[in-house]
């Protein structure tokens, strides 16, 4: 069907790369600013706008609150029915669920603590299976005082998850979705290499002042390439960090046998209970434990603070307590975990070195998940992470330049449509999610359900940007530059710079308090002016091309008028 | 009655074949590998994550192949039969590991 390799591998290139593109931009694009989701979480919520803090103490503040923690309706309310045995009797009560395990988890950006209880269903009916139904609460570490959890955490809980699920959790059909495109974008990377491997000089080639279809690829090879690690490692890590559950599930369901042996001889190799005895009994205090683990790791050689805690079997004879560090000095996601007795306070287990691949995947993982504190590398991925939308977005023009004459001549809305899509994934986009934050500060932080409020912005507008980007679209049939890329930049920068403005206004942070005093307000405020100031420069520079496509297509019109008279 | 002789038609062949018997195939060698490895002794979760890593890779390179390859026959023998012969050992050789102990 193809006459060699190369041409398959540029049929595969165009066809996959366009139909997956548009959700690769989404995915490059949220992954860039989930870089820094807490950050963004701090400009959305300003009560939570102070310094991060260590865990405090566990046994006096933290354990009354994680006591005082309810099952959430809504988990209760899906899981408790597929969990429950009901031939053992009617559901448990929400509130009368014993809670089974605590969890408490900080990190060097998150001035707030999250903590969470997951309950126990007494009968369930899958014994040997994690019944567990959740509460989670967030609170100021400073004071204990619960934070209101209505409100939206944009970067963590929104700009986050959207990268790898675009938030559609529906069968979790969002996470199958990006992992398609994932595997797709290892696909073109390659495939890109291999059609361009001829001319290698091509991968560095840039002619800004070539004619559109010239420049657009020139910056599509150059982007690709120049960050071609990058991409492809990120794409990789990405897919490895959901395999195991979600891509390639073998040991979850066709090995599920062997996994289920392979935990039992853990547990009896670690010395961990893998189940609770059912006898009740106190737990000894937490704080000396935390010590303890604290003094271990100094001895060790790399002191550090708590970064995680779970206590499992909580009140139980059978329970323990897992303390890990918090990481932010190294790239791995390494923990140094230590396990204690809940009922004693002994150190039950130290984790020993770990394997050579286990070594690796923490590595790999850990440069994708960027835990770490170092904030040149951050900024790299930032980088990195916008070269590899430009490339994704550069690709869809450069199929629409290549195209659109052939179109027009043949009567085909093809080009039209992939243009407006493109509009929409690029500038929409972009609109779409500084309409978010515009929102989030125009109103009221006691409003009810105004995160759903929040969502229902960014979905609104960006819906609203796809209705503007196919209106305008008609440009492209006659050859011209369709006015929606000029028009979404416009408002792109307007609300940009409104959201810096209202920020100010609404909290009274504005930048040259913040840039003093608070690092991650200044940052969003100073990205988002910037950003702005790029979106006006690339009106002006689109007004101009428009303005020579006109010139162009009138010459084009003339001609096949000319041509069609004979 | 599908139109076989449509240009459409061994495109949409290869793509499912590609995709979906590469998938198969992949989950096949990795279920296969890791069943065959734990009774030797191998840690789990090493050869889980290694294979993770390793199949991830294996299966890019059977789409490109299926993509490109002439042998469209081959490639839909290779990739469903390969991949369904794996899948049913591994399960037999699980089982029986699990009874031997």
């Amino acid at each position: 069907m193809f006459s060699s390799f190369r041409q398959a591998m540029a049929w595969l290139h165009t066809w996959f790369g366009l139909t997956l593109g548009f959700i690769l931009m989404v995915v490059f694009f949220f992954g860039t600013l989930s870089v820094f989701d807490r950050e963004i979480d701090r400009w959305s919520i300003p009560e939570t706008r102070f310094e991060p803090q260590v865990m405090p103490s566990f046994d006096e503040m933290l354990l009354p609150i994680l006591r005082s923690v309810e099952p959430s309706e809504e988990d209760y309310n899906t899981n408790m029915p597929l969990l429950h045995d009901l031939s053992q009797g009617p559901m448990t009560p929400r509130t009368e669920l014993p809670a089974d395990e605590f969890w408490a988890y900080t990190t060097h950006r998150d001035p707030v603590l999250i903590m969470g209880v997951g309950f126990r269903v007494p009968q369930p009916l899958d014994p040997e299976g994690h019944n567990h139904i959740h509460g989670n609460i967030t609170i100021d570490p400073r004071t204990g005082k619960a934070l209101p959890d209505d409100q939206l955490k944009i970067g963590s809980k929104f700009f986050y998850p959207m990268h790898f699920s675009l938030n559609w959790n529906w069968n979790r059909i969002g996470i199958y979705i990006v992992g398609i495109a994932a595997f797709i974008m290892m696909a073109a990377l390659v495939s890109g290499v291999i059609i361009h491997r001829k001319r290698f000089r091509e991968f560095f080639t840039f002619r800004p002042n070539k004619q559109t279809q010239r420049s657009v690829l020139d910056l599509h090879n150059l982007t690709g390439m120049v960050a071609l690690p990058f991409h492809f490692f990120f794409t990789f890590t990405g897919l490895l960090i959901f395999a195991s559950f979600f891509f390639f599930p073998v040991t979850h369901t066709q090995l599920e046998p062997l996994h289920k042996y392979h935990e039992m001889v853990e547990a009896n190799e670690t010395g961990l209970p893998h189940d609770r005895a059912g006898v009740p009994a106190e737990m000894a205090s937490i704080d000396a434990m935390v010590a303890k683990a604290k003094q271990r790791w100094a001895e060790k050689d790399m002191p550090g603070e708590v970064g995680f805690l779970q206590i499992n079997h909580l009140d139980d004879a059978n329970s323990y307590v897992s303390i890990y560090r918090a990481g932010s000095d190294r790239v791995a996601l390494v923990g140094e975990g230590m396990h204690f007795s809940g009922t004693t306070g002994e150190l039950i287990r130290e984790e020993p070195p770990r394997s050579a691949i286990a070594e690796t995947e923490e590595f790999l993982t850990g440069l994708h998940l960027q835990h770490f504190e170092h904030w040149l590398l951050r900024w790299l991925y930032v980088f990195g992470g916008l070269v590899g939308a430009i490339c994704i977005a550069t690709g869809f023009i450069f199929f629409v330049e290549k195209r659109k004459r052939q179109h027009t001549l043949q009567g085909s809305s093809g080009s039209q449509v992939v243009d407006a899509l493109a509009v929409t994934t690029v500038t929409g986009m972009l609109v779409a999610t500084v309409s978010m934050l515009v929102a989030n500060r125009l109103l009221s932080a006691e409003m009810v359900g105004k995160g759903y409020w929040e969502q229902v912005v960014f979905w609104g507008s960006w819906s609203v940007m796809l209705l503007h980007a196919f209106w305008r679209s008609s440009a492209v049939r006659h050859m011209r530059i369709s006015p929606a890329w000029r028009e979404q930049s416009i408002l792109f920068a307007l609300l940009a710079f409104a959201a810096v403005i209202l920020n100010w206004i609404t909290t009274g942070d504005h930048l040259l308090k913040t840039a003093f005093h608070y690092w991650p307000v200044a940052g969003v405020d100073l990205s988002l002016l910037v950003s702005s100031a790029i979106a006006i420069y690339a009106a002006r520079f689109l007004k101009r091309r428009e303005n020579v496509a006109v010139h162009k297509a009138i010459e084009f019109s003339a001609q096949k008028l000319e041509a069609s008279r004979g | 009655m599908p139109n076989f002789s449509s240009p459409a038609w061994p495109i949409a062949s290869r793509i499912f074949a590609s995709l979906v018997g590469g998938y198969l195939f992949t989950w096949g060698l990795i279920a296969i590998t890791i069943a065959g490895l734990i009774p030797l002794g191998v840690e789990f979760h090493d050869v889980e994550m290694g294979m993770l890593m390793l199949g991830l890779l294996v299966y890019l390179s059977l789409f490109l192949w299926g993509m490109a390859t002439d042998k469209l026959i081959w490639l839909w023998l290779i990739l469903f039969g390969g991949g369904v012969a794996m899948t049913v050992l591994a399960s037999v050789v699980q089982q029986s590991f699990l009874q031997g102990i």
